[in-house]
């Protein structure tokens, strides 16, 4: 048994001539928050997708929960709930037809979540009014608080949450880091978790990737990113910016304290 | 088998959530509304501000006839007796064949003697009651039928609604006489269907497609937790087959009520719109060629699927028209020219297929080509699937263009 969700072995993926992803090795251990950081381009989405199954890698070997996704990704299918970077809902249909649909198509009895998603509901101020109106006609935030809702109610092992605060209110951010970490510490859920808020990942990240022009450019714990860069002034969001800032070396600390 | 029923769960879930997003009131005003509107707007609202104007029937009478006798003389015998006081009949007679094909354009033409001397060579265009009719042949007895119908049954009875188009042909050709009068009868009316609403369905396929679940960014999460891809091709295919059914039960209703407000219709409106007569053919021969369009439209809509998902959403809105309803406008044109025989410039041509497996199964012929027919169809759509279900697994479908 692996103690890892997530062991990716020299995984890349190169489109047309362009290397969006260059030989990385992730691990992410199981019944943890991971946060895989980089800017804009650096190649989290494609690495998302592959570690889902959606893109074949070019090179390289994925094992997610021991199956080897890069082999037979039709396994790694309906195994990871998820959280796309954009709000992905059906526009015509109610919140509440959008989540009914996504308990449907992994199988979940309504009842079973029932009581988890009042909580939800109640936690994120989303009215009932809300749950029946068109999905189209809810701001951005509440948008985003259901979408978040429809991928934490798929009670898989592994969730990929991608920026799952963006675009929120104070209010409701904080309350989804607080699902998120319940999901974590409570159900033993493990959390690939992509944002570019330092809220969250201050908040949120055990461990992080950082990812830069496609190379996984460092990895490890919190602590080790602010030893690693910036010591002087301990700060974690001063870590992730010099992290950025930095050119591209080798990855430096390959999980070697796990 | 518990992965059986997973496939088959997820398969209804998507399914729903299909046909919940085709009844959305902006979609369904459209596919189901709008060509209603249309074909009420073109038939029954220029009927409200016009007046009705007599229905011409033009009488060739001057004709001895095959057997000796000058039906068209009694017709206008009976026209006069029948319908001498009725202003929604002007009643036109002809003396020679030449005015006849010069006045055609006028309205009903009944030909009065139907002897063979005076069709020989032509493929013309008889108006006639069909309800006993046959699509004919050189055998001069189905003329004559036409003749005793015409005197008995729709003189006599002023079944004016009911009369429909058939094509004669002046001789009949070998095909006609292997496949027999029932398959010669649904020939044209079966062809028209499935051109008609292939041509009447192209414009759908955008509104319940893969471009759509690409614009609300719902491709992603679709990908990541359906089982089997090619659940969601099928879910997208039954959904367009409901669309087009829905379209064209519109279009049909839209004719209908078009034609009632400008004053002539009959409960035979419905099948005359396509050419089909209960009457002269079995419920089983109408359902049999319904279910051909119904797999020819099906094939259709995989084809713009297939071309859809698999390039560029500017190259597929400019292919996957010219193939879809350029393969159905071939396959038109080129059984018009001879309904009833194999044509090899067709044999790639899947709605060929469908037609001429209809054909052939009407006709009750359980031969050697209905397996190949078979064989093709089932082959292509199983392509289509596959080829489709590629198309929304490439790289491409997941990225916005």
């Amino acid at each position: 048994m692996s103690d890892f969700m997530v062991e990716t072995h020299a995984l890349s993926k190169i489109f047309k001539k362009i290397i969006a992803v260059d030989r990385i090795d992730l691990r992410i251990p199981k019944g943890s928050i991971y946060a895989l950081l980089g800017p804009n381009g650096a190649g989290k989405t494609t690495s998302i997708r592959m570690l889902l199954g959606l893109l074949k890698p070019s090179e390289g070997e994925i094992f997610v929960n021991e199956i080897n996704v890069s082999s037979s990704p039709r396994e790694i299918r309906g195994k990871i709930g998820l959280l796309p970077q954009f709000s992905a809902a059906y526009y015509d249909l109610t919140p509440m037809k959008n989540i009914k649909f996504t308990l449907e198509l992994n199988d979940i009895p309504y009842e079973e979540v029932q009581s988890k998603m009042t909580e939800y509901f109640q936690t994120l101020d989303i009215t009932p009014e809300l749950l029946n109106k068109p999905f189209s006609k809810l701001s951005g935030g509440e948008q985003r608080a259901i979408c978040f809702i429809m991928a934490a109610i798929t009670n898989k092992e592994f969730l990929i949450l991608d920026e799952p605060t963006t675009g929120l209110d104070i209010s409701r951010a904080k309350y989804i880091r607080s699902i998120i970490k319940d999901l974590v510490e409570k159900e033993g859920k493990t959390v690939l978790l992509s944002s570019h808020l330092v809220s969250d990942l201050e908040e949120l990240a055990e461990y992080c990737g950082i990812l830069k022009k496609g190379k996984l450019i460092f990895q490890g714990n919190k602590q080790e990113i602010i030893n690693t860069y910036a010591p002087e002034t301990s700060d974690f969001e001063d870590a992730i910016v010099e992290a950025f800032k930095t050119p591209i070396k080798e990855v430096k600390v390959p999980f070697g304290g796990i | 088998m518990k992965g059986d029923r997973k496939n088959i769960k997820q398969f209804k879930a998507i399914l729903k959530k299909d046909l919940s997003l085709l009844f959305r009131k902006r979609i369904a005003i459209f596919v189901f509304g709008g060509p209603f509107i249309l074909m009420f707007i073109l038939l029954g609202v220029p009927a409200l501000f016009s007046s009705q104007q007599a229905l011409p029937l033009l009488i060739y009478n001057d004709d001895i006839g095959y057997n000796q006798t000058n039906i068209g003389e009694a017709i206008v015998g009976n026209i006069t007796i029948y319908f001498s006081t009725d202003e929604s009949i002007a009643v036109e007679t002809a003396d020679n064949l030449t005015v006849v094909q010069q006045t055609r354009g006028l309205g009903l033409f009944i030909p009065s003697n139907f002897s063979e001397i005076a069709y020989v060579g032509f493929p013309i265009i008889y108006t006639v009651d069909a309800t006993q009719s046959l699509f004919t042949s050189s055998t001069f007895a189905i003329i004559n039928s036409i003749a005793t119908n015409v005197m008995t049954t729709f003189l006599a009875n002023r079944s004016i609604n009911d009369v429909q188009n058939i094509q004669i042909p002046a001789t009949a050709l070998p095909e006609e006489l292997i496949l027999g009068p029932k398959a010669a009868s649904i020939a044209l009316p079966l062809s028209y269907m499935i051109f008609l609403l292939i041509a009447l369905n192209s414009g759908s396929y955008s509104l319940i497609g893969f471009a759509r679940e690409k614009r609300m960014r719902t491709m992603e999460t679709l990908l990541a937790y359906t089982f089997k891809h090619s659940l969601l091709v099928i879910s997208k295919v039954i959904t367009g087959l409901v669309a087009s059914l829905g379209t064209t039960l519109s279009y049909v209703l839209g004719i209908l009520v078009g034609t009632q407000i400008a004053g002539g219709s009959s409960s035979n409106n419905l099948f005359a719109i396509f050419g089909l007569n209960f009457n002269t053919l079995g419920a089983g021969d109408i359902i049999i060629s319904l279910i051909f369009v119904v797999i020819a439209l099906l094939i259709s809509t995989l084809i713009t699927m297939a071309v859809d998902c698999n390039v560029s959403r500017e190259a597929s809105e400019r292919i996957s028209p010219i193939i879809s309803i350029g393969l159905a406008m071939f396959f038109y044109f080129v059984v018009m020219m001879n309904p009833l025989g194999t044509s090899s410039v067709l044999m790639i041509n899947p709605f060929y297929w469908c037609y001429r497996l209809g054909l052939l199964l009407i006709a009750g012929k359980f031969n050697y080509e209905v397996a190949i027919y078979l064989l093709l169809i089932v082959g292509i759509i199983t392509i289509l699937i596959r080829y489709a279900t590629r198309g929304i697994q490439k790289e491409k479908s997941l990225y916005l263009e």
